[in-house]
């Protein structure tokens, strides 16, 4: 019995010291490459050029001696490994990569795709449903579409304020998005807008500046003479890569790409944006400066923030849809000069006035654009229509996104100043 | 000595919720908008009244045949034919499901988590667990169950909470798809999800009272129907029609995303230990009805004998399916159109000849676990 039971103990303890070696085919985290981004670009020898952009894990976490970004003195981003082919399909160029690097090819840790313009006009909407349906790859993967080409776009991606590339098109989608410029769109969201029979998809622009110093400015501000918006709200007017500045990491997010189903059919600025955030009600807050109704000289800073959700009304008449809008904010005075005291509620409403105007106009000129230019109805109005309806059959029959071209609009703004701001009167300089 | 076996409301509760709601994990809130459209959280209201009004119906027949199971009853009724007849189609109606289950839960678990593991492998490894159950018997199932429900019940509580922000009311409409029509047609099939309520009558003796068998009967239906209700409210609240029809595993595909910040992702590693416990639970308790059963229609001593024979059994007939799709479609097909008469249609049926030939009677238990 005793023998037994050494045996026993015995055969135990071989049986589980083979468990202490762990599985014989596994995969440590160092055997792997990361892709952190992925560049789709029309191709000249196969269908699409791929760029695969993998992170360098070492360099990431070390920092390096400049304090901080990733990008060395040459502005080359140091901290990622990009890698450009021509393949059949995105798949297909992933297998061709695990011939050129050493590690095995993981997806799980992509923050983005981006696509070139040249492409999405052409048509995305096959490929984001194929990239969708790639088990390794996450349903919220954001998507950009890059005016200047994607390889070129990762090419040119090198962050100044962080060590991690990954962490900053984490980030970065999150902070653009906040500040209405831009609009986070995921391989989910593209995939069920694309295809739904009441709202079409916008995906955020990307671009590379423009501007190699500071004395193209006004070489550039020349060139756009005339065609410069009257809006107040003047610095908002750019798309990406049209920013006036200056700096290492030559990358911009900003503005929208609109697409009719899988086909981009137009450009948003990022003054269109901020007013596409607003009617849809996904608006947070953006510094909005505005002229002083009384003396143009000077401008105010509204801080504006969405104080409710948008009310929507959705009528046909001669079988021709009737949008009405009703936009609800409220704003704080963020900056204001020597002026006349908007702080108090008597004046407040000037300004009140003036801003509901430039909003209201803005808003109006993006809704038609949408309809009678781009004829997408990205705001997802057709959704609210489609309540109409008890059936779907009935529902589709209607053709809402054909019908929207011939779609007239009616909006309404009610904004609120609630609070003056550090100060609650202003006094002139002598 | 006398080995008695009894449980309390909540481990039965437990046991036939794990047993129904299994269906969730796999494909039931896509099954629902194949058929009724954006209206599949509709048709699953309507197929919880249906099978709330059947269940009442037996729960009334089966008064004068307390602590009786089905088996017992219908030899009551019919002599021995009447329990090999109800004995045959039980074990032919434990065998279907536990091979189409066992072959499409391994396949899932293929599909997202061992994509390079042969299919054979992961029904061993269920399976395992599966036999290893039946030999603690049924006392161990039921007490896991009572410890792991609640478990998994929180689980997708995590996974439809994390999934809010994707909401999107507008999906909902339009409400219906083709008209009333679909929904009233097609509640009565859908009620086979609910077929293993039939199980509950084979617990009978070891829950003792009707009171206690009515009470499990009940809580284990509003538990699964609340959480068939949900599961699909929220499914179509996050896919609209008809994207909704592509997702094979519409839980997964909910869980997949989950992305609260940075530090609030990848919430489906989770989904996948809640669903493999889930799949173990549901096959156990399965399988060992099926050798109770088998012991029962054939007046067999011994029910441990039967573990391996049967389990090998099932093994080779979950492989007969040449794919995941013709699975998928044999489930359809016949689980999911006509198991609504045998879990609802036959105890109606057995109970009814046995009370129109007025053959009642009260059981004892003991448990015949050797």
């Amino acid at each position: 019995m005793k023998g037994k039971k050494k045996l026993c103990f015995l055969l135990m303890l071989i049986l589980l010291s083979s468990m202490l070696s762990g599985c014989y085919d596994s995969v440590e985290v160092d055997d792997l490459a990361y892709v952190i981004a992925i560049g789709i670009d029309k191709g000249t020898m196969d269908n699409f050029r791929i760029t695969l952009q993998f992170a360098l894990p070492l360099n990431m976490g070390t920092g390096g001696e400049s304090g901080g970004g990733s990008g060395g003195e040459d502005g080359e981003n140091k901290s990622v490994y990009n890698l450009t082919m021509e393949a059949p399909s995105v798949l297909s160029g992933i297998n061709m990569a695990n011939n050129i690097v050493s590690k095995q090819i993981n997806l799980s840790h992509t923050k983005v795709v981006v696509f070139s313009k040249e492409l999405a006009l052409e048509g995305i909407g096959d490929n984001i449903l194929r990239l969708k349906r790639v088990r390794a790859l996450r349903p919220n993967v954001n998507i950009l579409v890059s005016r200047d080409g994607a390889e070129n776009f990762l090419k040119a991606v090198n962050p100044q304020l962080s060590v991690n590339t990954a962490k900053y098109y984490e980030q970065g989608e999150i902070t653009h998005e906040r500040i209405g410029v831009t609009k986070r769109t995921q391989l989910h969201d593209f995939s069920i807008a694309s295809r739904s029979l009441g709202a079409q998809p916008v995906v955020s622009l990307a671009g590379i500046s423009k501007y190699e110093s500071s004395d193209d400015f006004e070489r550039a501000n020349k060139d756009v003479g005339e065609n410069h918006s009257t809006f107040d709200i003047s610095h908002d007017e750019f798309k990406a890569g049209e920013i006036p500045r200056v700096s290492k990491n030559r990358v911009e997010i900003r503005g929208l790409a609109v697409f009719n189903g899988g086909k981009m059919v137009g450009e948003l600025d990022g003054n269109d944006t901020t007013f596409y955030f607003m009617v849809t009600g996904n608006f947070s807050f953006n510094n909005v400066t505005v002229k002083d109704p009384e003396d143009s000289k000077n401008v105010i800073v509204l801080t504006v923030k969405k104080s409710r959700n948008p009310v929507y009304k959705v009528e046909f008449r001669d079988g021709k849809p009737e949008i009405s809008v009703k936009i609800l904010l409220e704003a704080d005075i963020a900056a204001i000069g020597e002026t006349l005291n908007y702080q108090t509620p008597e004046h407040m409403d000037i300004l009140e006035k003036k801003c509901e105007e430039i909003i209201k106009k803005g808003a109006l000129d993006l809704l038609y654009k949408t309809s009678k230019e781009f004829g997408s109805d990205i705001f997802g109005f057709g959704n609210v229509a489609a309540r109409k309806y008890l059936t779907w059959r009935e529902w589709k029959k209607s053709d809402w996104l054909s019908n929207y071209k011939n779609a007239t609009f009616n909006v309404d703004v009610d904004l609120v100043i609630r609070r003056p701001g550090l100060t609650v009167r202003s006094e002139p300089l002598v | 000595m006398k080995n008695e076996i009894v449980f309390g409301r909540w481990e039965a509760t437990c046991f036939l919720t794990s047993m129904i709601g299994a269906r969730m994990f796999l494909n039931f809130p896509r099954t629902v908008v194949e058929i009724a459209g954006p209206a599949g959280w509709v048709l699953s209201l309507y197929t919880t009244i249906l099978v709330l009004i059947a269940f009442f119906v037996i729960t009334r027949l089966y008064k004068p045949f307390e602590g009786k199971d089905l088996i017992d009853i219908g030899e009551m009724a019919l002599g021995g034919f009447g329990r090999i007849i109800i004995g045959l189609i039980l074990i032919s109606y434990a065998l279907f499901s536990l091979a189409i289950f066992l072959r499409e839960f391994a396949e899932d678990m293929k599909t997202i988590s061992y994509v390079m593991s042969p299919i054979s492998f992961i029904l061993i490894l269920l399976l395992l667990g599966t036999v290893a159950a039946a030999y603690f018997g049924l006392e161990a199932i039921v007490r896991t169950a009572a410890i792991f429900v609640p478990v998994i019940i929180v689980g997708f509580l995590i996974i439809f909470a994390g999934v809010i922000p994707y909401f999107n009311i507008n999906h909902l409409f339009p409400i219906l798809e083709d008209g009333w029509n679909n929904i009233i047609a097609n509640g009565i099939s859908l009620m086979s999800v609910f077929s293993p309520i039939i199980w509950l009558f084979f617990i009978t003796p070891y829950i003792k009272t009707n009171r206690n068998m009515k009470a499990v009967g009940y809580n284990a239906l509003w538990i699964t129907s609340l959480a068939f209700f949900v599961s699909s409210l929220v499914y179509i609240l996050v896919y609209p029609y008809p994207i909704a029809l592509e997702n094979f595993l519409p839980l997964f595909h909910l869980a997949r995303l989950i992305n609260i910040g940075r530090f609030f992702q990848r919430i489906e590693s989770m989904f996948v230990f809640i669903w493999a416990a889930g799949a173990l639970l549901h096959l156990s308790s399965d399988f060992y009805l099926l050798i109770h059963v088998f012991r029962k229609t054939f007046r067999l001593k011994y029910q441990k004998p039967l573990i391996i024979p049967l389990a090998i059994l099932i093994f080779n007939l979950s492989l007969l399916p040449a794919g995941l799709m013709q699975t998928i479609i044999l489930e359809s097909r016949f689980a999911g159109q006509y198991f609504w008469i045998i879990g609802f249609g036959m105890p109606v049926l057995v109970l009814l000849i046995s009370r129109l030939r007025k053959k009642t009677g009260k059981g004892a238990v003991k448990s015949d676990e050797r």
